[in-house]
């Protein structure tokens, strides 16, 4: 009864007990985990779905597109697509005008957001924001670089997308 | 329970896979050349992509090894638990591409996240194997288990092209491919374009060790249940009246030297 | 560079080390339950002093 060694013994086989306890008689808890997990995923799933068909369907529309329904379009606001017009580009206080341009049809814009460190002439960007009147006041630029990847190393390459540098 | 060729071959393709990747890294961030437009931040194109590819890759392997499991002449539990396996190491490298994906979207888009489809078909991607890899955990017998999982592992995969197709078949913000486009051309030049491959073939090799070990530890895990089912089975068998928590616990410790808790 | 790129890269490598980690982890563990199969046979029998 009180010798050291059973004492040990016994408190080392009730841990295993809890252990093999946790172990043998899972089934239930573990089900239940596992069906919470497949609901936050099917939830998770849900959400995606929604915001894909809100969103990436039609994510945005052309400057020329846009131009033409832009009464349509009223004041709503939706992404607006177009290369920024080489010139365009004016620094105010607080923002910046340029152009962006597509299919020949140019659309004046006016931003109110820091552009990101790619803005710059001739790159395509997208626009969140809406039409007021015949300019299109824009909130956010998101930058849609293009999938081509050249050294910068001026002996080697002269164009980008069939554009001077 | 280990090969020999096993364990060596594992080590040479682990080994294989430091060197790549550490040769990745170091041209990667040192030796190719800044982009035209986007300066350093091109640098991001050696990781991105190539962790993307071996997402696609793990998932095309648990499709194979889904419907080899569900076609009764290959039927084999062995390609439930590669399944299993290889969609745990997909779902990391998925998302690895959304986190890498994010990092490089806020400096070059200016936003860390869109709802357009390439970034909404692979963040549904990395739920759905989540998913599968749940789906996994709800208690089942083993044949059970294999053809469920089997047949969400296959759904699944169907996100798998139409993530690849989505900057083709709708106006994203993601650029379109570089390498695997419709014409096979990559638009990428000299060492930019070779690092690149480079990067696609490390993260390949890492795949592969990674699945060798996870499959291993999946392959053992299914032994220790195993054993402990039978020996459930047959010591409630052997006394089912004098039945206690500690006869069991006596055997149970003397048996299978406390394997670890799965 | 930027931030932006080492934070790309310092992701990627630390979280394939952190998985790598993790399995050779639980490699090692289920190795030491499984592969020495001592079959101990210290059975708790009555000790001569009982």
């Amino acid at each position: 009864m009180d010798e050291p060694g059973s004492d040990g013994k016994a408190s080392n086989l009730s841990k295993v007990a809890a252990k093999s306890k946790a172990r043998t008689l899972p089934s239930k808890r573990r089900a239940r985990r596992a069906w919470a997990v497949l609901a936050i995923v099917a939830v998770s799933i849900g959400f995606l779905l929604y915001k894909g068909l809100g969103n990436s369907l039609v994510y945005f529309r052309t400057a020329a597109g846009a131009w033409k329904d832009r009464a349509q379009l009223g004041s709503s606001t939706f992404r607006l697509e177009g290369v920024v017009v080489p010139g365009s580009i004016h620094t105010l206080n607080g923002g910046v005008d340029f152009a962006v341009e597509s299919s020949n049809v140019s659309v004046e814009v006016h931003d109110t957001a820091n552009p990101p460190q790619l803005f710059q002439p001739n790159i395509p960007v997208v626009l969140v924001g809406h039409f007021s009147g015949s300019v299109f006041q824009s909130t956010q630029i998101m930058v849609k670089h293009s999938s081509n990847y050249i050294a910068a190393h001026p002996n080697r390459v002269a164009t980008v997308n069939g554009k001077k540098l | 329970m280990e090969s020999k060729g096993y364990r060596w071959s594992r080590r040479a393709v682990g080994f294989v896979a430091l060197l790549l990747v550490a040769a990745t890294v170091v041209l990667g961030l040192w030796i190719t050349p800044p982009d035209v437009v986007q300066g350093q931040l091109v640098r991001l194109i050696y990781v991105h992509p190539p962790v993307a590819w071996v997402a696609y890759l793990a998932y095309g392997v648990t499709s194979i090894c889904s419907v080899l499991y569900l076609w009764k002449r290959t039927r084999n539990l062995k390609w439930d638990l590669l399944a299993a396996s290889s969609a745990e190491v997909g779902v990391i490298f998925t998302g690895l591409t959304l986190i890498t994906g994010s990092i490089w979207g806020r400096p070059a888009w200016g936003v860390w996240w869109t709802w357009d489809a390439r970034l909404t078909t692979t963040a549904l991607l990395f739920v759905l194997y989540l998913g599968y890899l749940a789906l996994r955990r709800v208690p089942a017998d083993n044949h059970q288990r294999a053809v469920r999982s089997a047949i969400a592992g296959l759904i699944a995969f169907i996100d798998v092209p139409i993530v690849h197709q989505s900057v083709v078949w709708w106006r994203t913000l993601h650029q379109s491919a570089t390498v695997l486009n419709a014409t096979l051309s990559p638009k990428i030049h000299g060492e930019m374009a070779m690092t690149l491959l480079l990067g696609f073939i490390a993260f390949t090799f890492v795949y592969v060790w990674m699945l060798m070990h996870r499959y291993q530890i999946a392959d053992m895990e299914q032994s220790v249940l195993d054993v402990e089912l039978e020996q459930l089975i047959e010591e409630r068998q052997r006394e089912p009246e004098t039945y206690s928590d500690q006869t069991v616990l006596t055997q149970d410790v003397d048996q299978i030297d406390q394997p670890s808790k799965v | 560079m930027n931030g932006y790129v080492e934070a790309g890269y310092l992701a990627v490598l630390g979280v394939l080390a952190g998985y790598s980690a993790l399995l050779l982890g639980r490699s090692r563990k289920m190795k030491k339950a499984l592969l020495p199969v001592k079959v101990k046979e210290k059975r708790s029998e009555p000790g001569p002093t009982e």
